[in-house]
């Protein structure tokens, strides 16, 4: 079984789920460092799918990320507050999941 | 604007204005009283004039980097505005490197747009100048942003790779030999909090990913069968095109 961290990236349709939005913080973060992000999307069902992102309150916007053919979307010089930077996944029509997040920075 | 010029003895005087090129009309002389001519004229120069070459300017002048640090990028910011509309073309710059923030010791290090910092850099301070030029070859005032500091020794990457898919979803494709931090199995309890995370050298980082439960649901979807994403330059890419279709793929 799926486990719940995952099932978060996955907004099906209709009723399920309370709010416009997914989210998880990474936690821990040196308030004095810039981190930078990649985020991955991409379903292998068919139809459109979407993956919208922010990260730190800065909205990507991906499309058709079916089959993972998107390019991965690039977040930069982002600066955790209380060591915590928030990652939300907006709702669309067909949204994807992401798939795995790279976080690099100099320290 | 109107001036009174008095000019003694007779001699002629011209005047300037501070702008290249002033305009100065209705020219009157009152020679009623020989010893005192009385010069009256209509001086204008509302720099708005297109013959009047202003100068340019930099504003908001600054740099920035990933880092203040050894081996960092730093790439310099202004923005040019020119009141005439001449485009800028062959503005200078300048790099000073300083023993503090107020400048003792400064010394011009480069004359690049953007600068990295080297290893004699660490422990001092650095600004970036600008002096605009314009496309007919007018120099501006040189601005310069604030002294930064102190520049830090050479810092390390560190890399975090995170698979969000399910248990039984393969890990995204990544570089050959890292640790990958797979939440389906740092989090079996389903607790919305994972495990500390490592880097891709096994190195712990202090840091955790966790579900924010204020929207937590149980009820969602799964990501079966979706984790097979790639990241950028680490697969070779191909562009394949069809009909109304672009699209790049791994290989």
């Amino acid at each position: 079984m799926d486990n719940a961290l995952a099932e978060y990236w996955y907004n099906p349709t209709g009723s399920t789920g309370a709010a416009s939005e997914r989210g998880i913080k990474v936690t821990g973060q040196n308030n004095s460092l810039l981190y930078n992000y990649d985020i991955m999307c991409g379903v292998n069902f068919t139809g459109s799918h979407s993956c919208d992102v922010s990260v730190a309150g800065d909205l990507h916007l991906g499309v058709n990320v079916k089959d993972n053919t998107a390019t991965p979307q690039l977040w930069t010089n982002k600066a955790p507050s209380s060591g915590v930077t928030t990652i939300r996944n907006r709702r669309q029509v067909g949204i994807a999941p992401i798939n795995a997040i790279k976080i690099w920075w100099y320290e | 604007m109107n001036l009174v010029i008095a000019i003694a003895s007779g001699r002629k005087q011209s005047k300037r204005s501070a702008n290249t090129v002033p305009r100065v009309t209705n020219i009157s002389v009152d020679a009623s009283d020989l010893s005192l001519l009385v010069a009256t004229y209509t001086f204008a120069d509302t720099e708005a004039d297109l013959e009047d070459d202003v100068l340019p300017i930099a504003s908001g002048v600054s740099f920035s980097g990933l880092a203040l640090a050894d081996g960092q990028l730093l790439t310099s910011s202004y923005l040019y505005t020119h009141f005439n509309g001449k485009a800028e073309a062959g503005s200078t710059y300048k790099w000073y490197r300083a023993n503090d923030g107020a400048g003792a010791g400064a010394a011009v290090i480069a004359t690049t747009r953007n600068y990295t910092a080297v290893t004699a850099d660490v422990g001092k301070y650095l600004k970036f100048e600008v002096t605009p030029v314009n496309t007919a070859g007018t120099i501006g005032t040189p601005v310069a942003s604030a002294y930064s500091g102190p520049v830090s020794a050479a810092l390390t990457l560190r890399e975090v790779y995170v698979s969000l898919g399910s248990a039984t979803s393969p890990l995204p494709s990544g570089p050959a030999g890292i640790v990958w931090n797979n939440l389906a199995t740092s989090n079996p309890d389903g607790s919305y909090l994972s495990g500390f995370l490592v880097d891709k050298n096994n190195v712990a980082t202090g840091m955790k990913i966790a579900g924010d439960l204020a929207m937590a649901v149980q009820n969602l979807g799964k990501t079966t069968g979706n984790n097979s994403g790639y990241f950028v330059g680490q697969c070779a890419r191909r562009i394949l095109v069809q009909p109304h279709r672009i699209y790049r793929r791994c290989f």
